[in-house]
């Protein structure tokens, strides 16, 4: 599925020589779809997200002046709002039993509320200062790449770790899971944070992105972080999921329009092939196990 | 295999009393408060206007119902909605004459993007929920192609009757949703395929060894659902006058919803297609009444949130204390502290 996927992804990046513009581009795509894998793959789904990045962006845009202090300040201020969001939705499926799907389908309407009530319309001021950080460059490498990076990175680092087991084991049974004295709630608990601290995160950079606070911009996130998802090889089932193919996942669905407008297509054709891509993933995410099964034997 | 037929047994009576009876009574207490709060509420003429609004919710969430009944969820509606107006209004090019036969040629066109879902689904093992969104993505792209984002025409007078038209006070719209609940209750309770639908929703093995085909009956719940779209965007269309792509977009959280707060359980197998009644009508009260209230869109957002997350958690608690001894993941520690939320 992978190679699939940077098959697709390759011959983009020679049209668009540019690494660090598309990297910027997807970056906040990656995040929220990086959070979006670790809730998919507990075998729930997290539909406010884009209700948190609305408010992430909006806060930002009323908060941030152009002090370093009160900038880190209200990073920290939203990212933790992001995390009580998240133990929300956890809560709202742990104690009162809810689906995932209806929980955060209530919370994402919440949250998209709250966001037009800071603030109705586009606009606020995203301070330079902020907007100079995130088009920094280390060396010739620009920021967006680090980030990326550092997400690609830190999965790595812990896919083997006991969290990333008790999630997977969560989204195949809880009922196993819990025999087998995995804290089926506490790991509940952790993904729904961890996953709406993220999406406060992909607001803030978002909001350097469009350079102002929007209480609308997020709602187009939820779909496409699904997307991510599921190009990236995770059954909507729970039980598998990885960053990093997500990560790639989010660069198809980033690149596919500007690819098809390369070509001289117009951008509704872009929605088209997205789709497409989408629907051809989904069958061959489904495939993939089976042949992958029959090859190793049919263990699996 | 006793377990499965107690709670069948358990899922009738459920049926008949709790999820879609809280929704009712959702119902009740809200319009008291729209009565008691904005004068002119209660009127008959402004009745049949909130009636054809919860009408068009109420159509596609049947649809809705539906495909979640067989375990599935539909998140093509907004497109199907949005392009059988398009599409209706592009055929008939403004006269009415020709609605005679557009109209069974936009619906057939519906029911075909239903097909595709379902057969996406049902066949290659797709995940309704990516299937159906990028269904929804792939029509709308189509749309902005064929309307260069601009208005379509408007909608010939026939369609325009059809839809807002009164015969007796009652709007044309709101017949149809009668028409077409009598026609579903009447197929979930006496046919072969509701009966397979329901047993399909709640344990999809059991069913198959019970002699149901599975395929047929989830590729219809799509195409149902596209069809109900269908009727639903095209009396959209006739409301709004000439549809735009975007119109059906606010149909997607609503039909969710409306059929989560009618006491189906989104899981499947489980509700009442009486319930999306009450789910449609919460929905449409709630937004009625915010104006007279001086609430902003921001409150509409907020006050659907916590009516979602209220109604589902009453409904699934109601549900979990009957069959509770069916479902073995259901987790029973939280019980006390339930108890204290509620």
């Amino acid at each position: 599925v992978l190679l699939l996927v940077y098959a697709v992804k390759l011959p983009a990046a020679f049209t668009w020589p540019s690494l660090a513009i598309i990297a910027a581009t997807g970056l906040t795509l990656v995040l929220v779809a990086a959070g979006q894998t670790i809730v998919v793959m507990t075998g729930g789904i997290d539909l406010s997200v884009g209700g948190i990045l609305s408010v992430a962006t909006v806060i930002g845009a009323k908060q941030f002046t152009e002090s370093t202090g009160t900038i880190v300040l209200w990073i920290v201020i939203i990212v933790a709002l992001g995390a009580i969001a998240g133990s929300l939705n956890a809560l709202l499926c742990i104690k009162l039993g809810l689906q995932p799907f209806i929980a955060t389908l209530g919370t994402w309407s919440l949250f998209a509320g709250i966001a037009l009530w800071i603030q109705p319309v586009e606009g606020g001021v995203i301070p330079s200062r902020l907007l100079g950080w995130t088009n920094a460059t280390i060396g010739p490498v620009g920021m967006p790449i680090v980030g990326i990076g550092v997400v690609v990175l830190v999965w790595l680092l812990v896919r083997r770790s006991r969290l990333v087991y008790s999630l997977r084991a969560v989204g195949s049974s809880a009922q196993a899971a819990r025999l087998s004295s995995v804290n089926v709630n506490r790991t509940l608990l952790i993904a729904y944070t961890l996953s709406a601290a993220l999406a406060a995160l992909a607001g803030i950079f978002l909001s350097t992105q469009i350079a102002s606070g929007s209480p609308i911009v997020g709602n187009e996130f939820i779909l496409q972080s699904v997307g991510a998802v599921v190009i990236g090889g995770a059954s909507l089932r729970g039980g598998h999921g990885s960053v990093a193919a997500t990560t790639a996942g989010a660069y198809v669905l980033t690149l596919v329009p500007s690819v098809v407008t390369a070509y001289g297509f117009s951008g509704d054709v872009g929605t088209i092939v997205q789709a497409l891509i989408l629907l051809f993933a989904v069958v061959v995410v489904v495939r993939g196990p089976v042949m992958r099964a029959q090859l190793k034997g049919g263990i699996e | 295999m006793t377990g499965r037929q107690r709670s069948h047994v358990d899922g009738v009576r459920d049926r008949v009393t709790s999820p879609t009876g809280l929704g009712f009574v959702a119902v009740a207490v809200l319009f008291v408060i729209a009565s008691l709060t904005s004068a002119g509420f209660a009127s008959l003429d402004n009745m049949s206007t909130v009636g054809l609004q919860a009408a068009f919710i109420g159509i596609v969430a049947l649809g809705q119902f539906v495909v979640i009944l067989g375990g599935g969820i539909d998140l093509s509606i907004p497109a199907v909605m949005t392009g059988a107006g398009i599409v209706l209004a592009k055929l008939c090019a403004g006269d009415s004459a020709n609605a005679v036969w557009a109209v069974p040629l936009t619906l057939v066109l519906a029911m075909a993007i239903g097909a595709l879902n379902g057969t996406g689904i049902a066949m290659f093992g797709g995940a309704p929920l990516v299937v159906t969104l990028a269904m929804n993505t792939l029509v709308i792209g189509v749309l902005i192609s064929i309307t260069g984002g601009a208005h379509a025409p408007s909608v010939p007078s026939a369609i325009v009757d059809a839809s807002s038209g009164r015969i007796a006070g009652v709007p044309g719209g709101v017949i149809v949703w009668a028409v077409l609940l009598v026609i579903a209750a009447s197929a979930a309770r006496w046919t072969a395929f509701g009966r397979n639908l329901y047993a399909l929703g709640s344990n999809p093995t059991v069913a198959v060894l019970s002699g149901a085909r599975p395929y047929p009956v989830i590729v219809s719940t799509y195409v149902i659902s596209a069809l109900f779209a269908g009727i639903g965007g095209i009396l959209l269309s006739g409301y709004v006058g000439d549809p735009y792509v975007g119109m059906g977009d606010p149909y997607l959280f609503t039909s969710v919803a409306a059929v989560a707060i009618g006491g189906a359980s989104i899981l499947g197998g489980s509700g009442n297609c009486i319930g999306t009644v009450a789910g449609a009508l919460t929905l449409q009260i709630v937004t009625s009444l915010l104006p007279s209230l001086n609430l902003s869109p921001a409150a509409l957002n907020v006050v659907y949130g916590i009516a979602i997350v209220l109604t589902v958690a009453f409904a699934t608690r109601a549900r979990s204390r009957r069959t509770r001894r069916d479902i073995p993941a259901r987790p029973s520690k939280p019980e006390p502290s339930e108890a204290v939320s509620g």
